[in-house]
């Protein structure tokens, strides 16, 4: 398991190399690895937006139904206000299909978020084989 | 400065990312790019992606910009070597760098630049033989000469 503490984007340059390497590592194709960086790319780039920072964990699960790469990210910043809204059309900086939260969701098999007053919290998780459904305990 | 040098072959600028770009490199390519253009008057950008691995909504919607204000000051922007991984990524994303012209290698993006500014060239040759006859009519005059 990772534990990366994500302040300034060098942090989210960090994040992404290692998450490539967790991914690669665990036998997913380019293109499966490419899918978890950009994914930690995006909740990283929040963190330092909307959140003053906070942290992302890597880490991956093998069991007898396979192996998958697990992201969270967490942070105590103000909490998204409306999640769904957030979700559908990427609200502040526009463009793309419902922005970075939106392209976590489809580039992940699994994806949940909870966020509050108290802070945003989001689980995403990406199997080798894509047959497997939830992420699993941690 | 920037971790992307800017060089200038003929009407062109040409800049190779060599690394994995931060988000603060990334802006300051993007101003160092439109101030180049508007130094030296150049008619074509070839940006080098080769070397990026990770382009998130950030760099994608960044590009997009680079090529609409770069445009703006007369120059057209070729963007090369996007990685296939990061083409599929890009439309995960729903920033397929639309409006954005890309060529597989620089060589074929200098080809593509070639054309574009001939085209753009003829483009300013048939606006210049139609304009004078436009404000000439505006005047009542319409034979169509300076
Ligand atoms: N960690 C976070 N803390 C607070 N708000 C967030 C966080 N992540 C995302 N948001 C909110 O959700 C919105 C959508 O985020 P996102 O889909 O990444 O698009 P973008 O970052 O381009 O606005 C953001 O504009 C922001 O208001
Ligand atoms: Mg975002």
């Amino acid at each position: 398991m990772e534990r990366i503490r994500i302040r300034v984007d060098v942090d989210v340059q960090r994040a992404r190399r290692a998450a490539r390497r967790l991914a690669t590592d665990l036998g997913l194709d380019r293109n499966g690895a490419e899918m978890v960086v950009l994914a930690v790319s995006e909740l990283g780039t929040n963190l330092i937006r909307y959140a003053r920072g906070g942290e992302i964990t890597l880490s991956t699960m093998q069991d007898e139904r396979g192996a998958r790469v697990l992201v969270e990210s967490r942070d105590d910043g103000p909490g998204i206000a409306d999640v769904d809204q957030a979700m559908a059309n990427g609200s502040s900086t526009g463009g793309g299909l419902g922005g970075g939260l939106g392209a976590v969701r489809r580039l992940m098999d699994e994806f949940a978020i909870v966020s509050d007053a108290s802070g945003t919290r989001v689980r995403a998780c990406k199997w080798v084989r894509k047959s497997e459904r939830g992420c699993g305990h941690t | 400065m920037a971790r992307v040098p800017i060089i200038k072959v003929g009407e062109t600028l040409i800049a190779t990312v060599q690394d994995e770009l931060r988000d603060s490199d990334a802006l300051t390519l993007q101003t160092e790019l439109s101030a180049a253009v508007e130094r030296t008057g150049a008619r074509g950008v070839l940006l080098d992606l080769s070397a990026v691995e990770t382009v998130d909504s950030f760099l994608g919607r960044l590009l997009g910009e680079v090529a609409a204000s770069t445009r703006l000051l007369g120059a057209v922007t070729v963007i090369t070597g996007i990685q296939p991984a990061v083409a599929i990524t890009l439309v995960e994303l729903g920033l397929e760098l639309k409006g954005v012209r890309t060529a597989l290698n620089p060589e074929k993006g200098m080809a593509l630049l070639r054309r574009l500014q001939r085209l753009q060239r003829l483009q300013g040759e048939e606006n210049a033989r139609l304009l004078p006859a436009r404000a000439g009519s505006r005047n009542g005059r319409n034979d169509g000469r300076r």
